[in-house]
């Protein structure tokens, strides 16, 4: 009996587990899209997102922009430079409902090593690659594809939420993880 | 023999029903202002301007979408920035005509404003942005006055839903008619693309136009084409990175422009920067890129600039204000030579209110942005965005790191921990047993630490506490902060407060004699790069950082990212060890005080564009009073006025001293910076103007006779006169009152009791009498006044500089001169200088400036034989065969004087030549 309860539990949880290829892209009337991979058996996710589309493992969705994203701000300039060690891999992974629900509600940017965002590199640098590659398990994602939410309206960029590392997905952090040495330990600060 | 140029009706002939507009290419009229009126042009609203537009941003992201998508870069690149230039000058274009056709109101821009009305919504809306990051109120504001400018209604129904909306009222709130001459509403103003600077900007290049300025205007101006070109022509718009546009409003009434000009260009600015992002009209203008110009920090890309000395801001003597025209200085050729000693890249900035007074009376309108350095505007105009985008980029990484650094410091370090390993070190540093050179060492790195932070926060010493004082208060810095991290500013602040404290009582507790003994050596490169600046004046270069270098080749950091395992990079380190913990908190404060300094300078913090006044560094030393257009009138006047006293008494009592009265200017003595409602304020420490009084006797100057001077009857008054009443030996006296004493006859000061150590044996004895009784009389002593007062009142007024004069010259008014007569005669200049035509006769100077009023194209020669006959006919260059007119000229008697009146009644355009008509 214990055993069933843990099959079927097991299987239970296999259907939260995130399971998708993302991919950014941009359309012919230049806009930022995302187009998202449903694996064979999870096509209902696809169909879920993109309803009438007559494609049945494929969901490709019009992205927003976020304001004063194209120029050189502080908030982008922090991203880009930060990206893999101040913004990293919480280690975490996301299940597909926490992603449905972020991409339903339409509020959100995607940024990769391709980002039209990027003004503080060359277009697809080698440095670039390496940050974002940094964030996946082993570096073994040649594209990982980083998720912002966007305040409603406004499309003012907010916080990081995921990376998608091939067809898994993690929960990012901007709070950078650092090396503390032995001198400084165990004496962590609260707020006077 | 007077000529007077009258101006009537012209009825033009139209052969057909087509009604052309002015030509793209008409010129502006050139205004040349001195000094002194410049500075007062300064508080009056602009009538044009300058686009400066700067394309990387939207390029490099097209660039993007190009490769992403596998198309030709290149031409999806030009193309896109083709589409956003036209997209920002056709917006620009239609905000305008919303305006002017009253389907927008105007946004006061004084909200504290008791002269106009001020809707009460707007004002709470703009009160309640000021302190805030992005503000939704103001954009959900605009939104709901744009979409009733839009839905199609009459202009009727509009203005009653702007009253429901928030009781804008239909005079003061919306542009009126008479603000333009004849009533007639100016739905378009006048674009040009400018490829050169030329003698048609010759306003900016020099003050007066001479007889070689004005050969210069009429030559550029049949040579337009080479320096301008239509806005909409994307074919001359070569530089794809920048690109320059002047616009100007065209026949405005000036007096009327004056009470609407501020509340327009602020309009302009507000709609402007909700419209690029949200208008329907810009996603069908900016198509196929409108959704990546939603992205756009617009207010980045585009600054407007005046044109000139007058404003689009109206001056403020605030911190805000002096910070954004400080971004004059990124535009100059001689930036790069001289950007290390600029106060906006020194370490502990004074901020942009310092360079009033070091530089009060600083050039003006003498290219003083060296644009005749550069063979084109954008070459000028991209060297103002390298140096920008340049010195941002470093300010804006030395902020990041800072933030970063004590975002990560505050959550990860322990005060009191690190006071603990500090002491240890100290302990450590008096042990004899190890190694001499690791001692001095360790000695040094402790020294850098005690000396930073006494220099930085000590209670007596520290003059830069102060100013990271203000830090504290100022809303900017979590405005900043806030976008970059969790942690509020207020944090960082209780951190390094607490640290400065301890790190302060540590230094003072050890024993200091005994740690730096004679033994130890000094090694000044050690000290942060900041320091060094601020007390060595950069004489030496700080080796801070190799010493860390070799330090970490064989330690470990004690706080660094993750990453530095693999990296071993100083980037990746945030403290090496306990003294670098310490010291790089201070730098962080340090550096976001620098950066914030300036930040209005680099970063667009509201939700309008920026219009700094950079041909205009007087607009700001005239709001804070560091220099007074009026002083030099005020002066001459004064002196006219105590010359003719003078003259007046001079008769009545021949022993007269003169008195030499001079008028003082005001003087700012000091900005102190304080924080009011988050911002940085001034308290300007002004002396105000005074009378400076000096004896001269008949019998010669009193300078450096041994006997002190006294006055009796108390104060001096300027228009009092003093009389000699004798000399006397006289004791000093402490308590002496009533006396004004001085020891020396060219300064006074009353009752100075300093003045009792210096006792001296003579007296020379003064009295003042009034004015009151004064009759002229024949005698020599006051012609000499009146000669004095008139000379001094003629040399007073001809200053050049700072008695206010201004002229203005209409270039196709100077060019018909100059195809006339082949060159400007010297009778002409003033005339030209005072915007009239100056031809042979009445007729022709008639003639010209009728064309100008209704044709397209500039006057080339005209046959008058005929005007006595009623007829005339001109050549113009916008067509082949020449008009012809109907004139009526009479001579009338004037009391003796001729004087001679002609007028152009009609003007017949040759059938092929009706698109001239304007």
């Amino acid at each position: 009996m214990k055993v069933v309860l843990i099959l079927i539990s097991f299987m239970a949880l296999q259907n939260y587990v995130f399971a998708m290829g993302v991919e950014e892209i941009w359309s012919s009337e230049y806009r930022p899209q995302l187009k998202l991979s449903c694996s064979e058996g999870e096509e209902s996710m696809c169909s879920d997102l993109c309803p009438g589309s007559s494609l049945v493992n494929e969901c490709i969705l019009d992205q927003k922009v976020c304001r004063d994203c194209v120029g050189t701000s502080l908030l982008v300039t922090n991203i880009f430079e930060g990206m893999g060690i101040r913004y990293r891999n919480r280690g975490d992974e996301v299940s597909s409902y926490e992603f449905m629900d972020l991409i339903a509600s339409k509020n959100f940017v995607t940024f990769t090593s391709k980002s039209v965002y990027n003004h503080v590199d060359s277009y697809d640098s080698l440095v670039l690659q390496k940050k974002f590659q940094s964030l996946c398990p082993m570096n073994s994602t040649l594209m990982p594809v980083v998720f912002f939410d966007i305040k409603p309206k406004t499309n003012i960029l907010n916080k990081v939420r995921y990376v998608a590392c091939g067809d898994k997905l993690y929960t990012m952090s901007d709070d950078a993880l650092v090396d503390i040495g032995v001198e400084l330990k165990n004496f962590k600060v609260r707020f006077y | 023999m007077n000529v007077s140029n009258v101006l009537i009706l012209v009825s033009i002939v139209f052969s057909s029903a087509l009604f052309a507009s002015e030509d793209q290419l008409t010129l502006n009229d050139v205004r040349f202002t001195n000094r002194a009126r410049c500075a007062i042009d300064s508080e009056k609203p602009s009538e044009s301007a300058f686009i400066l537009l700067n394309n990387m941003d939207i390029a490099r992201a097209i660039y993007r979408v190009a490769k992403n998508r596998n198309e030709n870069s290149t031409e999806l690149t030009k193309k896109g920035i083709q589409i956003y230039r036209q997209t920002a000058l056709g917006l620009l274009q239609l905000i305008h005509k919303k305006i002017v056709n009253r389907e927008l109101p105007l946004l006061v821009a004084d909200t504290t404003s008791k002269k106009y009305h001020v809707p009460e919504n707007y004002r709470e809306v703009m009160e309640g942005c000021s302190s805030d990051d992005y503000c939704a109120e103001l954009d959900g504001y605009i939104e709901k006055i744009w979409s009733i400018s839009s839905d199609g209604r009459s202009l009727a129904q509009r203005q009653t839903d702007f009253y429901k909306l928030d009781n804008f009222h239909s005079k003061e709130n919306f542009i009126q008619n008479d603000v333009f001459q004849d009533d007639e509403r100016q739905f378009s103003y006048r674009c040009h693309y400018l490829k050169k600077f030329s003698p048609l900007e010759a306003h900016l290049f020099g003050t007066k136009p001479d007889k070689s300025v004005l050969e210069s205007l009429a030559r550029a101006a049949m040579n337009k084409e080479e320096y301008i070109a239509r806005c909409d022509d994307s074919s001359k718009q070569e530089n794809l990175k920048v690109a320059s546009y002047e616009i100007k409003i065209p026949n405005l009434r000036t007096s009327k422009w004056n009470d609407q000009g501020f509340d327009y260009w602020n309009s302009v600015k507000i709609y402007f920067s909700w419209a690029f992002r949200n208008a329907p009209e810009v996603q069908k203008m900016g198509a196929p890129f409108a959704h990546l110009f939603k992205a756009l920090a617009i207010e980045d890309a585009i600054l407007i600039v005046p044109n000139g000395c007058k404003s689009i801001t109206a001056p403020k003597c605030e911190a805000e204000y002096l910070n954004q025209n400080a971004i004059r200085e990124f535009s100059k050729s001689s930036y790069k030579k001289q950007a290390m000693n600029l106060d906006i890249l020194d370490s502990v900035p004074d901020g942009a209110q310092a360079d009033l007074l070091n530089d009060p009376f600083t050039a003006v309108n003498k290219d003083i942005l060296g644009l005749a350095d550069y063979q084109t505007s954008d070459a000028w105009l991209d060297n103002f965005r390298e140096n920008f985008a340049g010195t941002r980029a470093i300010v804006k990484r030395k902020l990041l790191r800072s933030i970063n650094h004590l975002d990560i410091v505050t959550k990860n370090v322990n005060v009191s921990k690190l006071i603990t390993k500090l002491t240890e070190k100290f302990v450590f540093s008096m042990n004899s047993s190890i190694d001499p050179k690791v001692r001095n060492d360790l000695k040094n790195e402790l020294f850098y630490v005690c000396s930073e932070y006494a220099f930085a926060t000590n209670e007596e010493l520290s003059f830069i506490k102060k100013k990271l004082n203000l830090l504290k208060d100022l809303t900017l810095l979590d405005k900043v902060t806030g976008k970059i991290v969790d942690s509020k500013s207020s944090e960082f602040f209780l951190y390094f407060e607490k640290l400065s404290k301890e790190v302060n009582g540590l230094c003072a507790k050890v024993n200091q004699d005994k740690i730096w003994d004679k033994n130890f050596t000094l090694d000044k490169s050690g000290f942060s790069s900041w320091y060094l600046d601020k007390v060595y004046e950069n004489k030496i270069q700080s080796t801070e950082n190799d010493r860390l270098k070799a330090y970490l080749a064989t330690n470990s950091p004690i706080l660094s990212y993750t990453s530095y395992k693999i990296s071993k990079s100083l980037d990746d380190v945030l403290c090496a060890n306990e003294t670098d913990c310490a010291r790089k908190t201070l730098k962080s404060i340090v550096d976001i005080y620098g950066a914030l300094q300036y930040a209005d300078t680099f970063w667009s913090l509201d939700q309008k564009l920026k219009s700094p006044n950079i041909f205009n560094p007087y607009a700001e030393r005239t709001a804070c009073r560091v220099y007074d257009p009026w002083y030099k009138t005020k002066q001459t006047m004064f002196h006219f006025f105590t010359d003719m006293a003078q003259g007046a008494l001079a008769t009545v009592t021949p022993g007269v001293l003169f008195a030499k009265f001079d008028l003082k200017p005001g003087q700012v003595v000091s900005f102190n910076q304080l924080v009011k409602d988050g911002k940085i304020v001034y308290d300007t420490k002004y002396n105000k103007a005074k009378v400076q009084a000096s004896l001269t006797a008949d019998f010669g100057n009193l300078l450096g006779v041994p006997c002190a001077v006294t006055v009796s009857n108390g104060e001096i008054n300027p228009y009092d006169i003093i009389q000699f009443s004798g000399i006397s030996a006289r004791a000093c006296n402490e308590k002496e009152r009533n006396l004004v004493n001085v020891s020396s006859a060219s300064d006074i000061t009353p009752n100075d009791q300093k003045k009792s150590s210096q006792c001296v044996v003579c007296a020379l004895n003064f009295e003042t009498i009034s004015t009151s009784a004064a009759t002229l009389s024949q005698t020599a002593g006051p012609q000499f006044f009146l000669v004095r007062a008139l000379v001094r009142l003629y040399r007073g007024l001809s200053d050049t500089l700072n008695i206010p004069r201004s002229w203005e010259a209409n270039p196709e008014y100077v060019l018909a001169t100059f195809n006339r007569f082949g060159k400007i005669p010297d009778s002409c200049v003033r005339s030209l200088g005072n915007g009239k035509a100056c031809m042979a006769n009445s007729c022709e100077a008639s003639i010209v400036e009728t064309l100008y009023r209704k044709i397209n194209g500039s006057f080339l020669s005209a046959n008058t034989n005929d005007t006595y006959r009623g007829k005339a006919s001109v050549k113009v260059s916008s067509c082949s065969e020449p008009l012809s007119l109907k004139v009526s000229r009479t001579v009338n008697d004037n009391n003796g004087i001729q004087e001679e009146t002609c007028s152009v009644s009609e003007v017949i355009v040759p059938k092929n030549c009706q698109s001239i008509l304007k």
